[in-house]
C-alpha cells in the first residue's frame, strides 16, 4: 500500500498527537542512526556507502499508554513497527527493515521502585543497562547482569534478546531474574505478566515475551531481582591439559558448588592467553573462575575448588589474571581492544549439554575451517550449568570482499555454515544474542514443527503483522 | 567535510561503538539515538562516503554540550570533540548550521558577547575602587551577566584577603562560546587574538579567571590557536585555595550539608575536581551526587544553553534529581552557567562558590 498526498502527514500528525511532537522524527539523520545497529552486516553496509535501512518516522514514547497509542495507530494503518533500544544488538533485530515505525524506548528510562523487602527493583525497559546498576549499586546492591554491552544495551533488549553477563553461573540469565512484566501487545492493549514468575497459574507469560525479539508486542516496564553485594569475590585461573579434563573438571565442579562467573578458552585463545600470563606460549585449555558471596562460605567452596580441580591435573595460575580481568571485562569491547571493520566477523553462540558441547566445538570448528580456509575460529565457554554450557565462537576473516553483496553472501554462508554445525549436534541457532534478521531463516531448522507454537502466537497477537516484521524467523 | 586523520581514525572508530552512550547529558534527557558520540560519527563517515550533508544532520551536530564526558570514560582515548567541532565549522561554512546558531553568532558580532551587558550597580560599586593594573588581574568572564552575585562575592573574598588585583574595565569576551559553536575556524581565532593582546595589555602576571569556560579557553584554545597569554592563568578555586592555605583567608565550618556539582570543564578538561572540595568542606558538610567529580553528569552549562534553552532546562531538571537525593539542602556550583542551569530547575537552593565561601569567611 503506498500513502498519497497528504496521507502521510495525517499519520505523523497522529503519531505527533500520542507521543508529543518533539518525540517524534523524521529528520534524515534520526532515520540514518536507527539504520546502523551493532549487526556486521548494517556496519558493512554503511561502510560501504549504502544506504542504511530507514524507518519513515521514529516515535519515542514516555510510557506504556503512549506505546498503545502508537501501536493502535499503525495497527490501523498497517504500518511496521521496529522497536529499538539501544541499538546494541548484534543480530538486526533492531534494524526497520520494512520502514515504517521505529518506537524507540530510550525515554522509558524511569526507575520506578527499589524494594529492598523484596529484592526486586521496576524500571522501565528504555533504561540502560548500566544507569540501572549504578543506581543499584549506590544504595548497597548490584543487578548481577553484566554482558559486555551493559553501557550501550536497554533492559528491554536483554529482555527480548534472553542477554546473559558475565556471572550467570551464579546468579542466571536475564530471564531468570525477572519478576513481572508489563507489555503493550500489537493492538494495544496494555497487559501485565504475573505478579510472581514461580506459580501454578498456567505458563509463565513472562517466557512468552522474553526473546520475542520485538515481533510481539513491546515489553515497557520490569520487575528485575536485586542482589547484595558480595562480600568477597576472588578469582582463580588454572590451566588443563585439554578441552575434555577441563570439561570433566568443570561439571564434575558444578555437582558441588556454583562459582559466579566461569570461562573456559579453547587451545587458540589459550595459547595467546597464557602467554600474557606467564609470558611462554603453552597449549591447553585456560580456565577463569571467580567464587564469591560470604567470606566464610568462599573459603570452604576455595577447598572444594582445589579438591576437584587438582583430581584433574589442572595447574593453579593464581589469581592476578582474574582480578584484572574483572577490571578490564569492558574495555576489550572498546574500538581498538575489539575486532571491526574492515575484517568481517561474528559471534555463533550455542548452548547444548555436556554430552554435545564439545562435539558442537569440534563440529563448528571443522565446519568453518574447511569451508571457509579463509576464516579463523576462535572459541570459549562461558556461561555453565549443571547440565551443559554456552559456546562461544567466534569467526574472523580479515579481508572479506569489498563488495557488499558479495560481503553479505559470504557473511551468511559461515553463519549458516556454523550454526548448522551446531543445530546438528544438539546445538540451538543462540545462546544469548538473539535471532533478529540474521538467524531467523535457521529458526524453523531447529524448531521443526514447534515453531506452529510461535506462529500461532504471532497470528492470534499480530494478526496484521506488524510487529518488528522478518525477525525471529516469523 | 574539512577533518583532521586524527578526526578520521576517531570516526571510524566511534561510528560503530555504543560503549559511551550511558555518560551522555543529552541523550540521557532527549533519549534520542542522535545524541551521543557513535550517532555523530557514523553521520560524519557517511557524510565523507558521499551522502549530503544536510541540515539536520548538522542540528545533530549541535545537539552536543561539548562535556567530554564520552572522552572521559572511553577506555581507548578517543576524543570525539575535535571531530564535532570540525563539523560545526564545516556546517558554518556549508551554509546548514542551524538558524538559532546563526542567530546567535550575528549577536556576538554585534555586541562582542553572547550575554547582555552588564547593569549591575552592586557590582559597579565594588569595581569602582579597583585598580587599572595589578599583578593580579580578576577575569570575571560570563559572570558579570550570568551570576553577578558570584562576580560581587569573588571580588568581595579577594579583598578580604588583601590582595591587589584589577579588573579590566572593558574585558574583552574570553571567545569560549565561538571557540564551541564555530570550532578553530578563522573568525573564531581572530577574536581570541584580538582579546589576547587586550589582556595581555594590562601586563599583569597572574590572571584568575573566575569563569571555568574563560579559564578552559585559555589554556587550551589560545595556547593552541597561537593566541598566548604573558600571564599565569589559575582557576579561581585554585586562587583560593591558596590564599587560604597561606592564612589570607580564613572559613569557619558551620555543618551544614551541601551537595556540589562538578562544571564540566573544569573537572573534566582542566582535571580540577580537588580545590573546590578542599574549601567546600572547610566551610561545611559536603555529600557527594551520584556520578561526581570527572565523571559528573552535566547539568547543561556551557554554551549549548545559549541556543538550545530546552535541552539546558532538560539537563538541569535531571541533574537536580542527583542532587536532591544526596539530602542536602543546597547545591554549590563553580561556575556561572551551572549556576543558572540548574536555577533553571525546582529543587535545592543553588549557591555559586563564591558566595557560600563568602559567607563562611572569618
Ligand atoms: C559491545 C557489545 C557486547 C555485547 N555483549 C553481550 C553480552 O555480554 N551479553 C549479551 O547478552 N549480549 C551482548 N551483546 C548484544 C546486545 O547487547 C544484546 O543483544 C542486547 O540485548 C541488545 O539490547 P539493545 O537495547 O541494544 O537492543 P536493540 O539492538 O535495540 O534491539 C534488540 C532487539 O530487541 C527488541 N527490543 C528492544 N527493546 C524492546 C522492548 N522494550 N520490547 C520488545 N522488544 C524490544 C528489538 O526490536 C530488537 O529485536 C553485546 C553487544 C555489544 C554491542
Ligand atoms: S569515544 Fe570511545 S566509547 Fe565513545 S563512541 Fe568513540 S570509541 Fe566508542
Ligand atoms: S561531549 Fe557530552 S554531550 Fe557531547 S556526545 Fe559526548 S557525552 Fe554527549
Amino acid at each position: 500500500m503506498q500513502l498519497k498526498g497528504f496521507m502521510f502527514d495525517m499519520i505523523q500528525n497522529e503519531l505527533e498527537d500520542a507521543v508529543g511532537r518533539e518525540n517524534c522524527s523524521t529528520r534524515e539523520a534520526d532515520k540514518l542512526v536507527h539504520g546502523v545497529d551493532y549487526y556486521w552486516l548494517s556496519r558493512m553496509w554503511a561502510d560501504r556507502g549504502m544506504t542504511p535501512p530507514e524507518a519513515d518516522i521514529i516515535v519515542c514514547p514516555k510510557n506504556a499508554k503512549e506505546v498503545s497509542s502508537v501501536l493502535k495507530i499503525a495497527n490501523y494503518y498497517k504500518m511496521p513497527v521496529t522497536t529499538w533500544g539501544g541499538g546494541g544488538g548484534t543480530q538486526g533485530g533492531a534494524l526497520p527493515l520494512a520502514g515504517g515505525i521505529v518506537l524507540d524506548t530510550k525515554r522509558m528510562n524511569e526507575i520506578t521502585e527499589f524494594n529492598t523487602d523484596s529484592m526486586y527493583m521496576e524500571s522501565g525497559t528504555g533504561a540502560i543497562h548500566t544507569h540501572l546498576e549504578w543506581y543499584a549499586n549506590e544504595r548497597g546492591y548490584a543487578t548481577m547482569h553484566y554482558p559486555s554491552s551493559q553501557n550501550c544495551s536497554t533492559l528491554g533488549g536483554f529482555l527480548a534478546h534472553r542477554g546473559i553477563g558475565v556471572v550467570s553461573t551464579k546468579y542466571g540469565k536475564i530471564d531468570d531474574m525477572c519478576l513481572s512484566m508489563e507489555v503493550v501487545l500489537p493492538n494495544g492493549d496494555i497487559i501485565n505478566t504475573s505478579p510472581v514468575p514461580k506459580h501454578a497459574a498456567g505458563p509463565d507469560l513472562n517466557q512468552i515475551f522474553i526473546g520475542s525479539e520485538g515481533t510481539l508486542g513491546v515489553i515497557t516496564k520490569a520487575q528485575m531481582r536485586i542482589y547484595v553485594q558480595p562480600e568477597l569475590r576472588w578469582f582463580r585461573a588454572f590451566l588443563f591439559k585439554d578441552l575434555t579434563s577441563a570439561f570433566a573438571a568443570g561439571k564434575e565442579l558444578l555437582t558441588k558448588i556454583k562459582p559466579s562467573c566461569m570461562r573456559l578458552y579453547d587451545e587458540a585463545e589459550t595459547v595467546s592467553l597464557i602467554k600474557k600470563i606467564v609470558g611462554v606460549e603453552r597449549k591447553g585449555a585456560f580456565m577463569n573462575l571467580a567464587l564469591e558471596g560470604m567470606k566464610d562460605i568462599v573459603a570452604v567452596e576455595q577447598k572444594i575448588l582445589f579438591d576437584t580441580f587438582a583430581k584433574y591435573g589442572a595447574e593453579d595460575l593464581g589469581s592476578d589474571y582474574g582480578e584484572k580481568w574483572w577490571k578490564e571485562k569492558i574495555t576489550f569491547f572498546y574500538p581498538g581492544h575489539m575486532m571491526d571493520i574492515p575484517q568481517m566477523f561474528g559471534t555463533m553462540d550455542s548452548v547444548a549439554t555436556y554430552s554435545n558441547i564439545e562435539k558442537i566445538y569440534w563440529a563448528m570448528k571443522e565446519a568453518v575451517e574447511t569451508n571457509f580456509p579463509m576464516a579463523k575460529f576462535i572459541a570459549h565457554f562461558s556461561h555453565w550449568y549443571e547440565w551443559g554450557a554456552m559456546i562461544y565462537d567466534r569467526f574472523i576473516v580479515d579481508n572479506p570482499p569489498q563488495d557488499p553483496h558479495e560481503a553479505l553472501r559470504l557473511h551468511n554462508q559461515i553463519w549458516y555454515t556454523g550454526v548448522r554445525a551446531a543445530l546438528a549436534n544438539g546445538g540451538v541457532v543462540n545462546d544469548h544474542h538473539g535471532v533478529g534478521v540474521k538467524l531467523g531463516k535457521l529458526m524453523k531448522e531447529q524448531y521443526g514443527p514447534a515453531m506452529q507454537v510461535m506462529e500461532g502466537l504471532k497470528r492470534q497477537l499480530d494478526p496484521n503483522g506488524i510487529m518488528n516484521p522478518y525477525k525471529l524467523g516469523l | 567535510m574539512y577533518y583532521t586523520d586524527s578526526d578520521k581514525r576517531t570516526i571510524d572508530n566511534c561510528r560503530f561503538c555504543f560503549m559511551c552512550r550511558h555518560v551522555c547529558p543529552v541523550g540521557m534527557v532527549t533519549g534520542s539515538e542522535a545524541n551521543n558520540a557513535r550517532a555523530r560519527a557514523e553521520l560524519i563517515s557517511l557524510v565523507n562516503r558521499g551522502f549530503p550533508y544536510t541540515a539536520d544532520m548538522a542540528e545533530v551536530v549541535y545537539e552536543c554540550a561539548l562535556c567530554g564526558a564520552c572522552t572521559t570514560q572511553c577506555c581507548t582515548g578517543f576524543d570525539p570533540l575535535p571531530f564535532t567541532k570540525h563539523a560545526r565549522m564545516a556546517a558554518l561554512s556549508e551554509g546548514i548550521a542551524p538558524a538559532y546558531i546563526n542567530e546567535l553568532l550575528d549577536r556576538i558580532e554585534e555586541n562582542g558577547s553572547a550575554y547582555p551587558a552588564v547593569d549591575n550597580p552592586e557590582l559597579a560599586e565594588e569595581l569602582a575602587s579597583l585598580p587599572e593594573k595589578a599583578d593580579v588581574l580578576l577575569f570575571l568572564g560570563n559572570a558579570a551577566a550570568v551570576c553577578p552575585e558570584s562576580a560581587v562575592a569573588a571580588v568581595r573574598l579577594l579583598k578580604k584577603a588583601g590582595v591587589t588585583f584589577a579588573v579590566m574595565k572593558e574585558e574583552p569576551d574570553c571567545g569560549m562560546d565561538l571557540a564551541d559553536l564555530m570550532g578553530p575556524a578563522e573568525e573564531a581565532r581572530q577574536v581570541l587574538l584580538a582579546a589576547a593582546e587586550k589582556i595581555n595589555a594590562v601586563g599583569t602576571k597572574t590572571i584568575v579567571a573566575l569563569s571555568p569556560d574563560s579559564a578552559k579557553v585559555f589554556l587550551r584554545e589560545y595556547r593552541e590557536w597561537g593566541a598566548p597569554l604573558n600571564a599565569e592563568v589559575k582557576t579561581f578555586p585554585a586562587f583560593i585555595v591558596e590564599l587560604w592555605k597561606s592564612g589570607a583567608l580564613n572559613f569557619k565550618n558551620t555543618g551544614e550539608t551541601v551537595t556540589y556539582q562538578d562544571p564540566f570543564r573544569l573537572a573534566r578538561e582542566l582535571h580540577e575536581t580537588e580545590a573546590p572540595r578542599e574549601l567546600i568542606r572547610a566551610c561545611g558538610n559536603l555529600k557527594e551526587m551520584y556520578r561526581h567529580g570527572e565523571e559528573a553528569i552535566s547539568c547543561g552549562e556551557g554554551t549549548i544553553g545559549l541556543y538550545r534553552p530546552d535541552l539546558t532546562a532538560k539537563m538541569a531538571a535531571r541533574r537536580m534529581k542527583d542532587a536532591i537525593s544526596t539530602g542536602a539542602m543546597t547545591i554549590i556550583t563553580a561556575c556561572p552557567t551551572s549556576c543558572a542551569a540548574l536555577r533553571s530547575a525546582e529543587g535545592l537552593t543553588v549557591k555559586p562558590l563564591e558566595v557560600f565561601l563568602l559567607e563562611h569567611t572569618c
